[in-house]
């Protein structure tokens, strides 16, 4: 589990920006929410799943053209 | 041309021009002089190049008396968001932190619309590096909305917005991570685009996610968008992001019919939608189907989860983008802008590359749902009408708004997803703000989206209305 005061410290040393306690509690809600949320989205990825590829998807997701 | 030069549209103004019933001097000119009048109300520029402008619209009207046209916006004033390099210049960005910072060359849209004979009268105000600003610390000052200055003027792209509305500008260039394109658009009473990703080249412009920042164009009728949306498009050697699809003439989409052109609106919407804003979006499907549209209701995935991922996306890309600039200026940067800045790096690579592996999958399970028997998604654009600046002035009230995504929760899951979205304006809150919908499109069909608000806007008027100056 991230910590408000394990935020806090890594924010003032990658930073040299301490955060007020209620701001790290934010930040830290924040992350894990968005972390949690990943994760139980990736068990629906599949191998061929790639960053890469979706470049390569928008042009196959293309609207059909009509046939004549 | 009658009247208010500066009422016309871009497409009216630069044919005009072309056929020598008006100069360009003029339209700048008319242009300047407005400027003069609304800017103290609602600050919309950051700088002015009045004598450069002129200067540019003196040669603009040589060369056309010499018989050469330069290009499709031929002595067209125009003025961006001030995020786009120009050799010799700096952008501010929207901070003062980057001040001083001159560029060694011109952002490629900016030198497609040169090329297209566009004269440049200044540059528009913007958030904080594109972010959010909170009201009363804009470090530009506050760009105020010209339909109601009481009220809070959201997305970043507010300088482009504000001055198409109060015609001060025939055609602006905005850039969109989440809805900064379409939301002030929206909330200001003009059309906005966001393109497809890789449809028009980022080469130049401010980075803040390189997965999601695409850069549109904005103006007062869909017909005007489609013109400078053909000239920035195309692949560019400087973007290796941009994309090789071919440009269609978006003006000749235009004469697309609506009958046949099958509407998807949903069947539940992704948020409260206040009842002026879903009787305007009722409005518009009637509009539609009376044009010969087949309107047909539907599910939609997840809008909620689609934010989300773009959060994941933004979050990491903006910590690492800025996070030097964090370290050499984060106590200039503004509170919540910091602690946006600062998230990403709370989240765990994998979780980063997840949620972009995870984006074709969900492109292609949105667009089989979506789009395998309709050609045009509708939703809301902005559902609820903007707070005032004074409650945005009340933390907890700006922290609780914000916390409730009301403010993009239909744009931002469409750059997640890098489809083109256009929100168009289709109507009045009670008390005169403007309303508008969104029409959303497969991959690179923007064609189709532009098509449908062009025939939408002919038979309504909601773009041709004025705010008052007081």
């Amino acid at each position: 589990m991230l910590k408000k005061e394990t935020i806090s410290d890594l924010a003032n040393e990658l930073h040299g920006l301490p955060l007020e306690e209620p701001r790290a509690a934010a930040l830290a809600d924040h992350v894990v929410r968005l972390n949690s949320l990943v994760r139980a989205s990736a068990s629906q990825l599949a191998r061929g799943d790639e960053p890469a590829q979706f470049a390569r998807m928008l042009a196959l997701q293309k609207r059909p053209r009509a046939s004549s | 041309m009658t009247g208010d030069i500066t009422s016309s549209g871009l497409c009216e103004l630069a044919d005009a021009i072309k056929q020598r019933r008006i100069s360009s001097y003029q339209a700048v000119t008319a242009c300047l002089d407005r400027i003069d009048a609304w800017q103290p109300r609602i600050n919309a520029f950051v700088a002015i190049s009045r004598e450069e402008a002129l200067a540019s619209a003196r040669h603009a009207d040589r060369s056309l008396a010499e018989g050469r046209i330069l290009g499709a916006l031929h002595g067209v004033p125009l003025a961006h968001k001030d995020m786009f390099s120009r050799a010799g210049r700096a952008s501010s960005c929207g901070t003062r932190t980057f001040s001083g910072e001159i560029a060694s060359e011109t952002a490629t849209v900016l030198q497609r619309l040169d090329t297209a004979g566009a004269i440049e009268i200044g540059t528009l105000n913007m958030t904080e590096l594109a972010g959010f600003d909170t009201p009363g610390e804009e470090p530009l000052g506050a760009c105020h909305n010209p339909w109601n200055t009481q009220k809070f003027n959201p997305g970043s792209s507010y300088g482009p917005a504000s001055a198409l509305a109060a015609r001060l500008t025939f055609g602006s260039l905005g850039s969109c991570t989440g809805g900064s394109i379409r939301i002030p658009a929206a909330a200001c009473g003009v059309v906005g685009l966001k393109p497809t990703s890789g449809r028009v080249s980022r080469h130049g412009a401010l980075t803040r996610s390189w997965s999601l920042d695409t850069i549109g164009p904005m103006a007062r009728t869909a017909r005007d968008v489609a013109r400078m949306l053909g000239c920035i498009s195309g692949f560019d050697a400087r973007d290796p992001t941009s994309s090789d699809e071919a440009v269609p003439d978006y003006e000749a989409g235009l004469s697309i019919r609506l009958v046949g052109i099958r509407v998807a609106v949903q069947r539940r919407f992704w948020s409260t939608v206040d009842d002026h804003v879903a009787d305007a979006l009722a409005s518009l499907q009637e509009a539609l189907a009376r044009e010969g549209a087949a309107i047909e209701p539907k599910d939609l995935p997840d809008g909620h989860l689609l934010w989300d991922l773009a959060s994941v996306l933004s979050d990491c890309e903006t910590a690492t983008v800025f996070g030097h600039h964090l370290r050499q200026h984060g106590a200039e940067i503004t509170q919540p802008n910091r602690d946006q800045l600062q998230r990403g790096n709370f989240i765990p690579a994998t979780r980063y590359l997840e949620a972009l592996a995870l984006r074709g999958r969900y492109l292609r399970e949105f667009c089989e749902q979506v789009f395998a028997d309709a050609d045009v998604l509708v939703t809301p654009a902005l559902p609820v009408s903007p707070p005032t600046i004074d409650e945005m002035r009340d933390r907890r009230f700006a922290e609780d708004f914000n916390r409730s995504r009301v403010v993009n929760i239909y744009t931002r899951p469409f750059n997640y997803l890098g489809l083109p979205a256009l929100t168009v304006p289709c109507g009045f809150t009670p008390d005169g703000m403007p309303v508008a919908c969104q029409l959303v499109g497969r991959p690179f069909d923007e064609v189709t989206l532009l098509a449908v608000a062009h025939a939408y806007q002919g038979v309504t008027d909601w773009h041709l209305r004025l705010p008052p100056i007081h």
